[in-house]
């Protein structure tokens, strides 16, 4: 390899030298030993390079923080936004970036299971031995689901032939625990200082809002989480043995709402985000009426799009200038979703695939 | 720098995309670079830990509209610049923008070569090369700190420090002049003890 470097600044401006000088490896020391003994001219130059590239690291570091810092800044940023929620008023100007993102995070993960081989599993029984605290167990022998009062106020509606386990008094630890074995509908108690976790095979569930049902019955080959209401972010657990094969989306989750599932396989360990197979109406013990109206009548596109992203609290992307012209005039009140979709497609002369959790609306609008 | 080997652009697609832990992990990773960035430009701790604080509040707030970061780091700390520029302006109507100050008004005590001079031989040699990069002017000091130590392009130290592209190269090459001048000697001492 043909190394022109003459001065302290040749080395410096050099990425490899400064890969080499912060994070050495086998190899780079290697070449660079090698180098010096083939231009021992160089030595000192090289010496000087290095030199100041460790000490602007060392100013760096000089000006680093604490982790009690980092913690405590964090947690006011968790706390403003939860404080005031996030409206999202925008809708996707971008839509055609979002897509091809989109495309290329489905690329990527595809591209990773491909090389990737069963990994081992964790049960119920290993789950549990995580704990360090003493476990009350409850297991459903009948033939009908019942519920499980926790001392947080939380409930569990546990289903046949499954179990869980938890810690009888919550107040002394961090956070709360659950362990489950079959499935079980959980509605969660508010409490932001203790989050509360659901640890199923090989899926660990952390709880940010309300409710949610988990299914990961030992022989099953998937675990499957569907959120109610509120958000929920489900990852692999930690204990997974082999976790280089598995992608970081994995390990640091994804975030579900209302409507949405998460199904992890538990061969390639791959975790999927998806609609739920009938999505409902948010909010359902409001009476439909009142909370959406799905008549229409000479509808803006956009409105009745929004319409239906509000009602289901599912992403709709599509195009707002596109769409500009298009209006729609019908009643959907009645109808499911895939099938108000259908419908509003059809006059708009569009078309709707699902991707991901979203719904990607495309065609080429309307002409007055 | 990164040990982690998801990067950076995941993370921001994922964080675009909503995912909570991905914002954390992002936060996690940048958050003592940003700090030790940040004090540079002003050594208010506890303001910059409110810059840092408001830059990531925004980013989650707006993350459906941000765009594809073609880089994470150059969008965290040229925002963070900015917005600790913006607050100490609101702080100081009518103090001068740093960003305007003549080289020459900018503090420097001794010279490096009046300071050499003055330092015992067997000093350690480390803490004389930190004393004179604290002791290059601030401008100098950043863009070689920029270009060296985070990896930017001078494309992109421009874009940070608002000021041409030549300009960021100028900065660097004059720190580096001083620099490598009173490290050779240094280095030459110590030779004998590195090889």
């Amino acid at each position: 390899m043909n190394y022109p470097h003459h001065s302290a600044s040749d080395f410096m401006e050099d990425t490899h030298f400064r890969q080499w000088v912060y994070q050495p490896d086998a190899d780079s020391d290697s070449f660079w030993e090698e180098y010096q003994q083939k231009y021992p001219e160089k030595k000192q130059e090289l010496a000087i390079a290095r030199q100041l590239l460790l000490n602007l690291q060392q100013q760096v570091q000089s000006g680093f923080s604490t982790k009690a810092v980092e913690d405590a800044v964090f947690q006011n940023i968790q706390q403003e936004l939860e404080t005031k929620p996030i409206v999202s008023t925008q809708l996707f100007p971008h839509w055609v970036r979002w897509a091809a993102a989109a495309a290329v995070v489905l690329l990527g993960i595809t591209w990773v299971f491909w090389s990737q081989k069963p990994t081992h599993y964790l049960s119920y029984e290993i789950n549990r031995q995580q704990s360090q605290n003493t476990l009350v167990e409850k297991s459903n022998l009948t033939s009908k689901p019942f519920v499980v009062s926790l001392a947080d106020g939380s409930s569990v509606l546990l289903s046949p032939q499954s179990k869980i386990s938890y810690c009888e008094d919550f107040d002394t630890h961090d956070k709360r625990e659950v362990f489950l074995s079959g499935e079980a509908f959980f509605e969660v108690a508010k409490n932001a200082q203790k989050p509360f976790y659901v640890y199923a095979n090989e899926l660990v569930t952390k709880v940010l809002g309300t409710s949610f049902n988990v299914r990961a019955f030992p022989e099953d080959k998937n675990v499957v989480v569907k959120v109610h209401t509120g958000r929920v972010a489900v990852a692999v657990a930690d204990k997974i043995a082999d976790k280089q094969k598995i992608t970081a989306r994995e390990l640091d989750g994804i975030v579900l709402l209302p409507n949405q599932q998460a199904v992890l396989s538990r061969d390639e360990f791959r975790l999927v985000k998806s609609l739920v197979e009938n999505p409902s109406l948010l909010s359902s013990n409001t009476p439909i009426s009142l909370s959406h109206s799905f008549e229409f009548e000479s509808a803006r596109a956009s409105d009745v799009f929004k319409a239906v992203e509000e009602a289901y609290g599912i992403d709709i992307v599509f195009d707002e200038e596109v769409f500009a012209n298009c209006l729609f005039t019908a009643n959907l009140t009645d109808e499911p979703l895939y099938e108000k979709l259908n419908i509003i497609c059809k006059s708009i002369e569009a078309s709707y695939q699902i991707l991901d959790a979203q719904i990607i609306i495309s065609g080429k609008g309307c002409h007055l | 720098m990164k040990s982690n080997f998801e990067t950076d652009e995941r993370l921001w697609q994922a964080t675009r995309l909503g995912s909570e832990l991905a914002f954390e992990a992002l936060y996690r990773r940048y958050f003592q670079i940003l700090v030790s960035y940040g004090k540079r430009i002003h050594p208010n701790e506890a303001m910059v830990n409110d810059a840092i604080q408001d830059l990531f509040i925004d980013i989650w707030r707006t993350r459906h509209s941000l765009g594809q970061a073609e880089s994470v780091k150059f969008y965290l700390m040229s925002s963070l610049r900015r917005r600790i520029l913006r607050l100490l302006k609101s702080d100081l109507p009518f103090s001068e923008e740093w960003d305007e100050l003549p080289e020459q008004a900018l503090p420097m005590e001794d010279s490096p070569e009046t300071l050499f001079a003055e330092e015992e031989e067997n000093a350690l040699q480390n803490e004389k090369l930190n004393k004179w990069l604290e002791q290059l002017p601030p401008r100098q000091y950043e863009a070689l700190l920029l270009r060296y130590f985070h990896n930017f392009e001078y494309v992109e130290i421009a874009g940070i420090l608002n000021i041409k592209e030549q300009t960021a190269r100028n900065l660097v090459q004059k720190a580096l002049y001083i620099l490598r001048k009173l490290a050779i000697v240094l280095i030459i001492m110590v030779l004998g003890f590195i090889f």
